[in-house]
C-alpha cells in the first residue's frame, strides 16, 4: 500500500518535472532557431561610438560575431537580414538593475530584540548570490530587450547588504535550458544601500553605516588573523568561518566592488565617505545628480551609474522667476538697509516662482549625463526603477540638456562593458559576442523603431509599444462631464469623481482623492482621453483611457509604482 | 516721505533675493572689514564706535581707524551692534537621522555620518545669528550616538565642509522618561525604570572596559583581539577622557545618579543637557565641573518637566556652573538671543552673562572656546552683527558672517534659499512642517 502511494507519488514528480523546469517559459520563448548564422547585409554599423561603417554586412555565427566589414559575403547557410536601411548597434548593457530577478517574499518576522537581530533578519547578507533568485518569466526581460538591451548587471532584492551581482542575458530560458542558463558571468559586484530592514537594527542610515564600519573592520582584521594562521598556526587558533566576513573580504582585497546605490547628493557623499574610509572600490549606483559631487569623484577610478529614470517635466512660466541679484562689489561700502518686494503678497508670482525652481531642479537631473561626462567621470547607465516606456524618451532628454549622443552610446555600451570587466561586449567587431541591436535609423531620434535584438546570435523581434486599446483617433467623443471612478491597486479599490470642463482643445478639469486637485494637460485625441495630476505623496500621476458612450477605461500610471487599472462612468 | 517710498519701491525694483548656490563654496575663508560699530567681544567688554578687520576668515584686529587693503569688502557697522555667532549647543537640525531607536546603547553611530548641508534650516539658523551648532543623536537611547559640531557653512552640499575643524568628539546620553518610554514601555526590555538606566551605563562601561583590557592584552600577547566593535570603542574613548558627554536630563536625582556613576568610572567631563532641575543641584554640578545647557522657559510638556523655574539658568550661574541656553528646535534657533534675554530679564543677569550663554559657555561645552565664542583677536570670523543691542526685544540680525564669509545678509535674503530642490516636490503642497514637535524623539518609535 505504501509502496502503491510511493509509486504513484514518484510517477506524478515525473509528470511534473519538465513543467517545473520549464518554469519561466512563455509564448514568447524563442524556440531554437533552425540555424544560427544571420548576415545583415549592406547595412550602417555603428561598431562603437564614432566608429561607423556606412555600408557593412555583419555576419553572425554560433553566437558570436564571425564576421564585420564593408566587403564581407554572407554565407550560403545564413539567414539574409537586408540590411539597407537599418543601422546596427552593439548590444545595450544595462549596468545596474534588479530585472529577472525575484522579489522578496512575504513580511518581515518580528523579533524578540530588535537591537540584536540576526545578520539574515537585518538585511546583511552579502553571501547571497543573485543567482539563487533568477526570474527569467519576468516581463521586464522582454520590455528592456524590446530597447535595445542585451545584458544586464543584476543584484538581489533587500536591505544594506542584499547580495552578489552577475551578469545575465536578457533572454528567456529556452525550452528545456535551466533558468541558470541566462547567466553570463557573475561574481561581478556587492550590492550596498542605505536601506533599512524594518523593524530591527540598523534602523537609519546612520545606524547602516556604523554597521558597515564593524562588519568591514572586523573583515579586515579577520583576514589579517586567517592569513598568520594559514602562514603559521603554531600558538594560535583558527578564525573560524564566517560567511557574511569572507565575501566583504573579497570586497577589501578589491577583488569585488561595492556597487553602492544611492537616491541623492547626500547618500552619494555618505557612500563616498564610508567607502574612503574603510578603502573599498566604490562603484556609484543611481546618482541622480552629479554637479555637486563632481569635484570629489574626477580624477579617481570611480565609475558612477547613472540613472535611466527622471523626474517628469514640469510645465512652468520661468519668467516669474528673474529677479536680478546685484554682486556684492570687492571694496566697496554697503549699507545693511536694503529691502525688497515680499512675495508673500503676490501668491501667483510665488508659485510660478515655485514652479520654475522644480522645473530647474527636472533640468540638472536631465544634465546629469552630460556633466558626468564633461567631468571626465566614467558613466554607464542602470534601468533601476526607470519605466521601459520611458527609457528612449529619457534619453532624448538628456541629449536635449547636453549629453553627446556618443557618449550615451558608450554608457549603455563600451561603458558598463569595461566597468563590468566583460570585453566580449560592448562592440559590434569579429569575436565578439553577436549581442546587436538592429534599428530603422538613430536610436536616439523620436521615430526609429527598434526591429531585432540578438542576444548571443539569437534573434529577437522588437515589438512595438501596445497600442491602448479601442484608441480610435477618428471617433468623436463629448469628454467633459463629471465621471465616477475606480481605480484597482493592490492595496484595493479607490473611487472618486473627476470632472472634466471646456471644449475642443482648450480642456481643463480636476479630480477628487482625498482633497479636490486641478488637473493638468487634458487632451482628447478622438476618444483617447489622458490628463495628469500631481498628489502629494505620490508625485504625478497620469491618466488615459478611451471613452465609448459614458464609460472610460484606462490606466492611472502613478509614478514608478506602475500602472493600474482605471475605470468610470459618467450620467447618462 | 513720498520720495523715501518711491525710492524704497525702486530699491525693491533691483537690489533683490540671492539663492543658496550663490553663496560662496564652505571653504572660503573671508576678508572684511566691519566699521565704526558697537562690538559686544562678551569677555572682554563692550566697545563703542569700533573696527574689526578680518582677514582670511579670522578676526585680525579688533581698534579703531582700521584700514583695509584695497579689495577688501567694508560692511559700514555705523549704529550696529556686533557680537559673536551664537553658538547652539542642542540642535537636531541638518541631520537625516536623530535616533537610531532600535537598540538601548547606539554609541557606535556618529551624527556626522548624517549631516544634511541641504536642510534649509540652517539658513534660518543664520538668519538668528547663529554660526555653530552641536548636533546630537535624540533621546531615545540611555547612550546616544557621536555629536557633531558644525560650522554653519551653508551654500556647500558637501557634508564634511561642515564640520567644525579641531572640535573634540562628543556623545549623547539620555535620562529618565524618553529611554525608559521607548524601550521599558515600548519594547518590554530595560531600561523600564530610571535605576534600570543607572544600570545600563554601569554595566556598558563595565563592558567597554573589559573590551579595552581584552584588546590591549591581545597586542601584549600577540593574539586574537576580541571583534571590532565601534559601540565597545566609543565607550572605552570615553573612559580614557576622550569624548565628551553631553546628557540628556531633567531631575536632579538622576543627574546626581550619572555624575556618581561617572566618578565611579574616573570620567570627569560632562554637561548636561536641558537640566531643568539643575537648580536644585547646582553646588553639586558646580563641585563636579559640570556645565549645564537650558531652556529659559521652556517645560511642562511632560511630567519630568514639571518642576521648573525661569530663574534655572542665573542660579545655575550664581553657583559657578558653567551654563548655556541650547534650542533643540528649529525654531527656536532662529532667536536664541530672545532667549538669553528672556533669562536677563528673569535672573538679573549682566549683559555679558546673558550673551555668553550663547557664545563662550556653549563653546566651552563644547571644547571649542579656544577658537570661537568671542570677539577676540586670533579667533574666528563669527559673527553676528544686529541693528540693536541683541538683548534687545526690538533688535534684528541682519548679517551673519562664518569664517569671515557673509552667509546671511539681511538686504539679499532670498525668497526662496532652499539649496536642493525635488523636482517631483508638489508646488500646491508646499507648507511650513512644524517645528514644535519634540525633536529629541525624531524615529523613536518609527517600527
Amino acid at each position: 500500500m505504501f509502496l502503491l502511494r510511493r509509486l504513484v507519488a514518484l510517477s506524478l514528480f515525473l509528470l511534473i518535472a519538465p513543467v517545473v523546469q520549464s518554469q519561466g517559459i512563455t509564448a514568447d520563448t524563442p524556440l531554437r532557431p533552425v540555424t544560427r548564422t544571420f548576415a545583415i547585409t549592406n547595412a550602417r554599423v555603428v561598431q562603437s561610438p564614432g566608429r561607423v561603417l556606412d555600408r557593412a554586412t555583419v555576419v553572425i555565427r554560433g553566437g558570436l560575431i564571425a564576421e564585420v566589414g564593408e566587403n564581407v559575403s554572407p554565407p550560403s547557410d545564413a539567414d539574409i537580414i537586408e540590411g539597407d536601411s537599418l543601422t546596427v548597434y552593439a548590444g545595450f548593457i544595462d549596468a545596474f538593475s534588479h530585472v529577472g530577478v525575484t522579489e522578496p517574499e512575504g513580511e518581515d518576522d518580528e523579533v524578540d530584540d530588535p537591537g540584536n537581530p540576526t545578520n539574515d533578519r537585518a538585511g546583511i547578507v552579502p553571501q547571497r548570490d543573485v543567482r539563487t533568485m533568477l526570474n527569467p518569466s519576468d516581463s521586464a526581460i522582454k520590455d528592456l530587450r524590446n530597447l535595445g538591451f542585451a545584458v544586464a548587471h543584476i543584484a538581489p532584492n533587500g536591505a544594506m547588504l542584499p547580495g552578489q551581482g552577475v551578469a545575465i542575458l536578457l533572454r528567456n530560458a529556452q525550452r528545456f535550458e535551466n533558468t541558470q542558463g541566462i547567466v553570463l558571468t557573475g561574481p561581478l559586484s556587492i550590492y550596498a544601500q542605505f536601506e533599512r530592514s524594518p523593524g530591527v537594527y540598523p534602523s537609519t542610515t546612520m545606524g547602516i553605516m556604523a554597521k558597515m564600519r564593524d562588519l568591514f573592520i572586523e573583515a579586515g582584521r579577520r583576514r589579517q588573523a586567517v592569513r598568520q594562521y594559514f602562514d603559521d598556526p603554531d600558538g594560535r587558533s583558527r578564525p573560524a568561518y564566517d560567511p557574511v566576513l569572507e565575501p566583504l573580504t573579497r570586497a577589501l582585497d578589491g577583488d569585488l566592488p561595492l556597487y553602492f546605490r544611492v537616491e541623492d547628493t547626500n547618500e552619494a557623499f555618505r557612500a563616498l565617505n564610508i567607502t574612503d574610509e574603510l578603502g573599498l572600490p566604490l562603484v556609484l549606483v543611481g546618482l541622480p545628480w552629479s554637479t555637486p559631487i563632481t569635484d570629489r569623484l574626477s580624477g579617481r577610478d570611480i565609475t558612477a551609474i547613472a540613472p535611466l529614470a527622471l523626474p517628469d517635466t514640469v510645465a512652468t512660466d520661468t519668467t516669474a522667476m528673474a529677479i536680478p541679484v546685484p554682486t556684492p562689489i570687492a571694496g566697496a561700502t554697503i549699507t545693511i538697509h536694503q529691502r525688497r518686494a515680499r512675495s508673500y503678497r503676490d501668491l501667483d508670482n510665488e508659485r510660478a516662482a515655485l514652479s520654475a525652481q522644480r522645473a530647474a531642479a527636472v533640468g540638472r537631473y536631465e544634465s546629469n549625463a552630460a556633466t558626468l561626462a564633461a567631468a571626465e567621470i566614467p558613466f554607464s547607465f542602470s534601468t533601476y526603477e526607470a519605466k521601459p516606456g520611458d527609457i528612449r524618451a529619457n534619453l532624448r532628454r538628456m541629449i536635449a540638456a547636453g549629453l553627446n549622443s556618443d557618449d550615451a552610446l558608450a554608457a549603455l555600451t563600451t561603458s558598463p562593458a569595461e566597468l563590468l570587466d566583460l570585453p566580449m561586449l560592448g562592440t559590434v567587431e569579429e569575436g565578439k559576442m553577436a549581442n546587436l541591436v538592429v534599428t530603422d535609423g538613430d536610436y536616439f531620434a523620436d521615430e526609429t523603431k527598434v526591429r531585432y535584438v540578438f542576444v548571443e546570435g539569437i534573434r529577437h523581434e522588437a515589438e512595438e509599444d501596445k497600442e491602448i486599446e479601442g484608441a480610435d483617433p477618428d471617433a468623436v467623443v463629448d469628454a467633459t462631464g463629471t465621471w465616477s471612478y475606480t481605480v484597482s491597486t493592490p492595496g484595493g479599490e479607490q473611487e472618486g469623481t473627476f470632472t472634466i470642463t471646456g471644449s475642443g482643445s482648450s480642456l481643463s478639469g480636476t479630480i477628487e482623492t482625498d482633497e479636490t486637485i486641478e488637473v493638468n494637460n487634458v487632451t482628447l485625441e478622438g476618444n483617447l482621453l489622458t490628463f495628469s495630476f500631481s498628489q502629494s505623496g505620490m508625485g504625478i500621476i497620469n491618466v488615459s483611457g478611451v471613452i465609448e458612450g459614458n464609460s472610460f477605461s484606462g490606466t492611472a500610471s502613478v509614478g514608478s509604482m506602475g500602472s493600474f487599472s482605471m475605470t468610470a462612468t459618467r450620467p447618462g | 516721505m513720498r520720495l523715501t517710498l518711491l525710492a524704497l519701491l525702486l530699491l525693491a525694483g533691483s537690489a533683490a533675493a540671492q539663492t543658496a548656490v550663490d553663496l560662496p563654496p564652505a571653504e572660503t575663508r573671508g576678508d572684511l572689514l566691519i566699521r565704526g560699530a558697537t562690538v559686544l567681544t562678551v569677555t572682554n567688554g563692550t566697545h563703542e564706535n569700533t573696527d574689526i578687520l578680518v582677514r582670511d576668515g579670522k578676526i585680525e584686529a579688533l581698534g579703531q581707524g582700521l584700514s583695509a587693503p584695497g579689495g577688501v569688502r567694508v560692511v559700514d557697522g555705523t549704529g550696529f551692534h556686533v557680537m559673536p555667532g551664537i553658538i547652539d549647543a542642542h540642535s537636531h537640525i541638518a541631520l537625516s537621522n536623530v535616533n537610531e531607536a532600535q537598540n538601548t546603547i547606539t554609541s557606535e553611530v556618529q551624527m556626522g555620518d548624517v549631516t544634511d548641508p541641504t536642510d534649509v534650516g540652517i539658513y534660518r539658523a543664520l538668519a538668528g545669528g547663529v554660526t555653530t551648532i552641536h548636533t546630537l543623536h535624540g533621546s531615545a537611547n540611555a547612550v546616544g550616538g557621536e555629536s557633531e559640531t558644525l560650522k554653519l557653512r551653508y551654500g556647500t552640499f558637501d557634508p564634511n565642509a561642515l564640520h567644525f575643524e579641531g572640535a573634540p568628539r562628543t556623545l549623547k546620553f539620555a535620562l529618565g522618561e524618553n529611554p525608559t518610554r521607548v524601550h521599558g514601555r515600548g519594547r518590554d526590555i530595560r531600561p523600564r525604570s530610571r535605576m534600570g538606566v543607572e544600570q545600563l551605563y554601569r554595566e556598558a562601561f563595565s563592558e567597554a572596559r573589559r573590551y579595552r583590557d581584552a584588546q590591549n592584552e591581545a597586542e601584549e600577547n600577540g593574539t586574537l583581539a576580541p571583534p571590532y566593535s565601534r559601540r565597545m570603542e566609543t565607550l572605552a574613548d570615553i573612559l580614557d577622557g576622550e569624548v565628551l558627554i553631553h546628557c540628556h536630563s531633567y531631575r536632579a536625582d538622576e543627574i546626581v545618579m550619572l555624575m556618581n556613576v561617572l566618578r565611579d568610572f574616573g570620567v570627569d567631563r560632562i554637561t548636561f543637557q536641558h537640566v531643568n532641575e539643575g537648580f536644585k543641584v547646582a553646588p553639586e554640578l558646580a563641585d563636579f565641573g559640570a556645565g549645564a545647557s537650558v531652556f529659559s522657559d521652556w517645560w511642562a510638556y511632560k511630567f519630568e518637566v514639571y518642576y521648573s523655574t525661569a530663574y534655572n539658568v542665573a542660579i545655575l550661574l550664581r553657583n559657578g556652573v558653567r551654563a548655556s541656553i541650547n534650542s533643540d528646535s528649529g525654531e527656536l534657533i532662529r532667536h536664541l538671543y530672545h532667549e538669553a534675554a528672556k533669562s536677563q530679564r528673569y535672573g538679573d543677569l549682566t549683559d555679558d552673562e546673558a550673551l555668553s550663554l550663547i557664545t563662550i559657555n556653549p563653546a566651552w561645552q563644547l571644547g571649542i572656546d579656544d577658537q570661537v565664542g568671542s570677539i577676540e583677536e586670533g579667533k574666528d570670523a563669527d559673527l553676528a552683527i544686529f541693528d540693536g543691542h541683541p538683548l534687545s526685544v526690538y533688535a534684528r540680525p541682519v548679517m551673519t558672517i562664518v569664517d569671515g564669509v557673509v552667509r546671511f545678509d539681511e538686504a539679499r535674503d532670498g525668497d526662496d534659499m532652499r539649496l536642493d530642490v525635488d523636482p517631483e516636490e508638489a508646488i500646491e503642497d508646499v507648507r511650513l512642517y512644524d517645528h514644535d514637535e519634540e525633536s529629541c524623539l525624531v524615529d523613536a518609535f518609527v517600527l
